[in-house]
């Protein structure tokens, strides 16, 4: 009964304010509706060089980069980024914590222990989970043929491919994986990203994403909802538990990725920024 | 007859080491296919060290792509023009490096994946060539650039990575440094890397 308190009190004090946020976002958007994004602005702009660019390596410009005034006019626009000093602390943070406490401390020792394989049979069997996500989502955006591959997909590796342990959709079926959250229903439907925002742990997100996170958690059957009938967990503390290995072991996957995205990055922050943003601009088109 | 003649023009042509990975229009995703499959090739060849590695594999990068202008478009043209010829000789000798490094460590680590590479597309005066491969169940883009240079055919000038303009991330990036600091300070923290 204590739980179930807590829990009402936890709807309440979170989820409140962020319908509240959402509804700032929806009005800043209108807002803004005249300006689009600036990185869908610069994304445009390079597949617009009309002008044959020089190939010999000369020292003065002739007219070839006369066309790309324009886009340096366009960078000069600064993105809305009002949390920048915090972003960039939690930015170091994460890449402190990754350098020398996860991968040497942790991730180091998991990957020798568990080999490759299991590592990856993990982070499908919580792919699989995230099901119900992206169901809810293609079908809000109404892309039925998505949420029927989805759906195929869940029914495949859930079955044959034994509690989504593996994946024989994709291997077998040649079926892609389709994957839609509420951040990017909001994108869908003409909802502006906000400012962005570097969590702890979690990495770069937005507003719009963050706060569609809050709305994902009703559905993703790894988090514990107290109103829910369906909970894999037992409480909040579980789920939490739950959703730091699921990352720990996605980290461990990919962590050579990771480990070339801190190496590719000049300045580390500005890279994450517009990788995610202009990643996300792409996710939400598809 | 036919197949041989045409065996031997392919034995010809992986002889000759400059046409081999030359892009042009016609066979843009043959091209691509094969640089790609030598990459792969290369990094998983465990008979070369690393500095054998990278010397084939420059061999096979080198002609296709166009890093001076990737260098130049992530600069930009005011910055650009800030820099003195020698600073201009270092910032794209440092950012090819850079650029390099980055792309054959991101091949280094799918060296294992199967690459499909998609159609051609025409994109008004430049050639967008997608490649992709399947990693745990989705689908992770990797994007060509195309122009046409004036001498050697088709070059790449940029890269998009899952959607990430490799030039636009740059040019965020660099731009903020110069404008914290100066370009000069840009070259130090490339020199730096």
């Amino acid at each position: 009964m204590g739980t179930l308190m807590a829990e009402k009190s936890f709807m309440k004090r979170y989820l409140t304010p962020f319908l509240f946020l959402l509804l700032i976002l929806s009005l800043q958007t209108s807002l803004y509706a005249q300006e689009p994004p600036t990185d869908l602005n610069n994304t445009a702009v390079v597949s617009e060089i009309q002008e044959e660019p020089e190939e010999e390596f000369d020292d003065d410009f002739g007219d070839d980069f006369d066309d790309f005034e324009e886009e340096e006019e366009e960078l000069k626009d600064d993105t809305f980024d009002p949390l920048s000093g915090y972003n960039r602390f939690m930015t170091s943070f994460n890449k402190g914590l990754y350098t020398y406490f996860l991968n040497p401390v942790l991730i180091k020792p998991y990957k020798f222990i568990l080999p490759k394989p299991v590592q990856v049979s993990i982070n499908n069997f919580f792919f699989n989970l995230y099901y119900p996500v992206s169901a809810v989502n293609t079908v809000l955006q109404l892309k039925f043929k998505a949420t029927a591959t989805e759906t195929g997909r869940f029914a495949i590796n859930s079955t044959l491919g034994i509690l989504g342990l593996f994946d024989p959709a994709e291997k077998w079926f040649g079926i892609e994986a389709h994957v839609e959250d509420f951040g990017q229903t909001l994108g869908h439907y003409g909802v502006g990203s906000g400012f962005h925002i570097v969590l702890p742990f979690f990495g770069p997100t937005n507003l719009r994403d963050l706060s569609g996170d809050f709305l994902d958690f009703y559905v993703n059957p790894i988090y514990y909802v107290d109103v829910r009938k369906y909970n894999l967990v037992q409480n909040t503390y579980q789920s939490w538990a739950v959703i730091g290995y699921k990352e720990f072991n996605d980290l461990a996957v990919f962590n050579k990725e990771y480990q070339s995205m801190l190496d590719d990055a000049v300045d580390l922050y500005l890279y994450q920024r517009e990788t995610y943003e202009q990643n996300r601009i792409k996710d939400i088109e598809e | 007859m036919k197949k041989n003649f045409l065996h031997i023009l392919l034995v010809l042509l992986m002889l000759s080491p400059l046409s081999l990975f030359a892009l042009t229009e016609g066979s843009i995703k043959a091209d691509v296919r094969v640089a790609v499959d030598e990459i792969q090739n290369i990094s998983k060849n465990s008979a070369l060290d690393m500095e054998g590695k990278r010397h084939a594999l420059d061999k096979v990068i080198d002609p296709i792509f166009d890093f001076t202008l990737m260098g130049k478009l992530s600069l930009g043209k005011t910055a650009w023009k800030a820099l003195s010829k020698e600073e201009r000789k270092e910032f794209v000798k440092l950012f090819t490096q850079r650029t390099k490094n980055a792309y054959l460590s991101k091949l280094d680590i799918y060296k294992d994946e199967k690459i499909t590479v998609l159609e051609p597309k025409k994109v008004k005066k430049r050639i967008h060539i997608s490649t992709y491969l399947i990693l745990e169940g989705e689908r992770k883009e990797l994007l060509y650039k195309l122009y046409k240079s004036k001498k050697d055919g088709w070059k790449i000038y940029d890269v998009d990575v899952i959607g990430v303009s490799l030039v636009q991330t740059n040019r965020s990036q660099f731009d903020a440094i110069i404008k914290k600091s100066s370009v000069q300070g840009l070259l130090e923290k490339l020199r730096e890397k």
